[in-house]
């Protein structure tokens, strides 16, 4: 059997998905930053290497501020009219309800200004955390107002299953690294973004190539058990 | 146990009692569609041995045009003898379905987890208290009796790697548990046939009481052969399920255009489905898409358990190798199965026993998280906190959010009509329209709380169903309940009868007052203070003098 090109298969999975093309097709330079960080991220999975780490932070770090600056979702803070709306109908039942326990100054400070910021930060932050998004256009649950694409192909998705379930139980540090700050930076990162959360997309690489090369592992060992 | 061990026992299963009984006949205020049903039929069957259709004792119910388990009907029955027929005899079972399963958590955690009381309190503290379990065990449905008697085999199944016989008691809870409820006719044969396989070595060693499990087994499903050709055994599937020609045609997309497209779209739709289910969005934030299922801007489980989500799962792996852990995956693993046939996204009520699963394995990861805090002080204020924050957030969501913005999914305003009918001496005696178009339930809620007769109603629907209680027939269900009919308007007839016809703005419109003589008569506001129902008389005379100078000029 052939030996395993691994640089050809992370970067047969860094192509072979709609999204990249999408990505450079719309803004070359973001395109090209996802591909570094997507091979400098696969290269730290198994072995921290210093100096490519330092690389991947710096990269990360300039494309979280790029993406922060051109996508930075302005509606945290703002509540809308609809939104006012509604906040101006629960108040009615909370007062009702709870009293002095919601109508002291800074239970009301909380409901008016605190809760609805927190809100949708979890929105952002769980929005981006759903797998069906990456492969599925996030159908069953299609989002309202929010313009769904297939960013990978869901045949892929097996890879990605077992390439997660090997960096669980792995417990590779840097992907667990890489997943926390990319969450964070992704919840202040609009919804309406157009190229989607893209700070993800280096993740669902290393872990998809990852997966892959397990699978690709199991068979040449079974392969070569067999010849034996 | 210790006595000190016993009493945070008793306090934590006693305390997932009170929740679960607290305000049970107000929150939620009312009875859905499915819970009418139920509540009606154990009334009738409690009164005359039959249900409403004057089918005796049936193997599975007729509810309008789909077919409901019957175990929580025949279970609710002794709960209208005991407490009348009622909304809280409704609610009942599904309540202490929810205990049964809090107390069943506790067994399988204590038996699997080699007597570790910690961890099996926590995991307990998590089954009791989650967001989703008070809620499903709040209101009537079939998929939380379902689900009792799903967890309640486990700890049989889990005594019977020791004591082979505790695998007929087992085999036995599990059958039964496919008469609860739909999902559980999947979940419990594969999980059955899992379990055999998982731990065959053992089992074989008693080939005996395996052979007699599977014999118990099998002839716990055996009343679901009576109805397998009728048609009211997959009717549910059918209308929820994806299969069909019509729906590849209409959803299938480019894979119309592919060979073995169907097939393709068929396994897409499964996968995206089936991922749905573990997806953190859904779990974590994003209520179940269903108003009437969900408790408004809280998903099954708070947004923090993410992270003692993942943690657990961790250690579920880590330690795979133990039974409890090796049950625990099959469940995770089978138990979306059968939403995921469905075409509904998240229907978190047809995975009850998955989101037990994820709550077991949260509580896992609490526990192991809990553990690697060594610093005592910051360990207690952690856990006060989070008590602090989830139990804050229920209780604003469900006991004040829930109560108001999910009433009318409970009829609530159909139930204030019929106590101000009742009430009213000025319209106690009056014939009145209520119209179905958009409450199908209307009918049979009214039904239940007016403890109608069920010889009368009986004498109605049973002609309708004929000798096809279990077949696919289909018919608009009508009820007149004395001096209340409970059916859609028929303009064409009802404005010619001195009555009054009680709908809600879309039943009755402006140009429909002016047109047919209205005149009204009664509003009937719901819990955010909304009008929803109007009540108008009709004016016989007027109309048709109306009708007769429109006809001469």
């Amino acid at each position: 059997m052939m030996p395993i090109n691994y640089n050809l298969l992370i970067l047969a999975t860094i192509f072979g998905n709609f999204w990249i093309w999408r990505v450079l097709k719309e803004n070359i330079i973001v395109g090209i930053f996802l591909v570094i960080l997507s091979l400098l991220l696969f290269n730290q999975v198994t072995k921290v290497q210093k100096k490519q780490l330092v690389a991947l932070v710096i990269v990360f770090t300039i494309l979280s501020i790029f993406i922060l600056k051109s996508s930075f979702d302005q509606n945290i803070f703002i509540t809308s009219a609809e939104e006012q709306s509604l906040q101006n109908t629960r108040h009615r039942f909370y007062a009702a309800e709870l009293g002095p326990l919601f109508t002291n100054k800074l239970s009301l400070h909380f409901y008016k200004d605190v809760s609805w910021s927190i809100n949708k930060l979890e929105r952002n932050l769980f929005n981006n955390l759903d797998i069906n998004l990456y492969f599925f256009g996030s159908h069953p649950r299609e989002r309202a107002g929010i313009g769904e694409f297939d960013k990978y192909p869901w045949i892929l998705l097996p890879f990605f299953l077992v390439g997660l379930f090997l960096e669980i139980k792995n417990r590779y540090i840097v992907i667990a690294i890489y997943l926390i700050a990319a969450s964070l930076i992704s919840m202040f990162s609009s919804l309406l973004y157009p190229l989607g959360p893209v700070l993800f997309f280096p993740l669902i690489n290393a872990v998809i190539a990852h997966g892959l090369i397990y699978c690709f592992r199991q068979k040449k060992n079974k392969m070569e058990g067999l010849k034996l | 146990m210790s006595i000190r061990q016993v009493g945070i026992l008793g306090a934590i299963l006693l305390l997932s009692l009170l929740v679960r009984l607290y305000k049970l006949d107000t929150i939620p205020f009312g009875l859905n569609i499915d819970e009418a049903s139920m509540g009606y039929n154990a009334y009738s069957l409690l009164q005359t041995g039959k249900d409403r259709y004057g089918e005796a004792f049936p193997v599975i119910f007729r509810s309008f045009g789909s077919f409901q388990a019957p175990l929580y009907t025949y279970f609710t029955v002794p709960a209208i003898f005991l407490f009348g027929a009622n909304i809280f005899a409704v609610h009942l079972v599904s309540a202490l379905s929810g205990f049964i399963v809090v107390c069943a958590t506790f067994l399988i955690g204590y038996l699997g987890l080699k007597q570790n009381f910690r961890q099996t309190i926590v995991i307990t503290i998590v089954v009791a208290f989650t967001p989703w379990s008070i809620l499903f065990t709040r209101f009537a449905t079939e998929a939380s009796l379902g689900l009792a008697l799903f967890v309640f085999s486990i700890p049989f199944f889990i005594l019977s790697l020791r004591k082979i016989y505790f695998f007929i008691p087992a085999s036995f809870f599990l059958g039964l548990a496919t008469h609860a409820y739909y999902s559980e006719r999947v979940i419990s044969v594969i999980f059955f046939i899992g379990f055999i396989f998982l731990f065959l070595k053992k089992l074989l060693m008693n080939k005996k009481w395996l052979i007699c499990g599977i014999c118990v087994f099998v002839a716990t499903l055996l009343p679901h052969m009576a109805i397998f050709g009728s048609g009211a055994f997959s009717r549910r599937l059918e209308q929820v399920n994806y299969f069909s020609e019509a729906t590849f045609l209409e959803q299938g997309g480019n894979l119309r255009n592919f060979p073995f497209g169907k097939s393709m779209y068929i396994a897409r739709e499964f996968s995206s489905q089936y991922l749905a289910y573990f997806s953190p969005r859904n779990l974590f934030f994003d209520p179940d898409p269903q108003g009437a299922r969900s408790i408004p801007d809280l998903s099954v489980f708070y947004s923090w358990m993410v992270t003692p989500f993942f943690i657990g799962i961790y250690y579920l792996f880590k330690k795979r190798s133990l039974p409890i852990n090796k049950i625990l995956i099959l469940v995770v693993l089978i138990s979306p199965i059968p939403a995921s046939l469905t075409r509904d996204p998240f229907y978190t009520i047809r995975t009850l026993d998955y989101l037990w699963s994820i709550s077991f394995i949260i509580g896992i990861g609490i526990y192991n998280l809990l553990t690697k805090i060594h610093y005592f002080y910051f360990k207690v204020g952690l856990i006060l906190t989070f008590l602090f924050f989830s139990i804050t957030i229920f209780y604003v969501s469900y006991f004040v959010l829930f109560k108001y913005e999910r009433a009318e999914n409970f009829g609530y305003s159909y139930i204030k009509l019929f106590e101000f009918i009742e009430q009213n001496k000025n319209f106690s005696q009056k014939n009145f329209v209520i119209d179905t178009s958009r409450e199908l339930g209307a009918g049979v809620r009214m039904a239940f709380l007016k403890k109608y007769d069920p010889l009368k109603l009986q004498q109605t629907l049973k002609p309708k169903v004929g000798n096809m209680y279990y077949g696919s027939v289909e018919f608009v269900e009508e009820y007149a309940l004395d001096n209340i009919e409970v059916r859609p308007i028929f303009w064409k007839g009802d404005v010619y009868k001195e009555q009054i016809l009680v709908g809600d703005s879309l039943a009755i419109s402006e140009g429909q007052i002016k047109e047919h003589k209205l005149k009204l008569e009664f509003e009937i506001k719901d819990l955010t203070d909304r009008v929803s129902l109007k009540g108008y008389s009709t004016n016989p005379k007027e109309k048709q003098e109306s009708d007769r100078m429109k006809n001469i000029f």
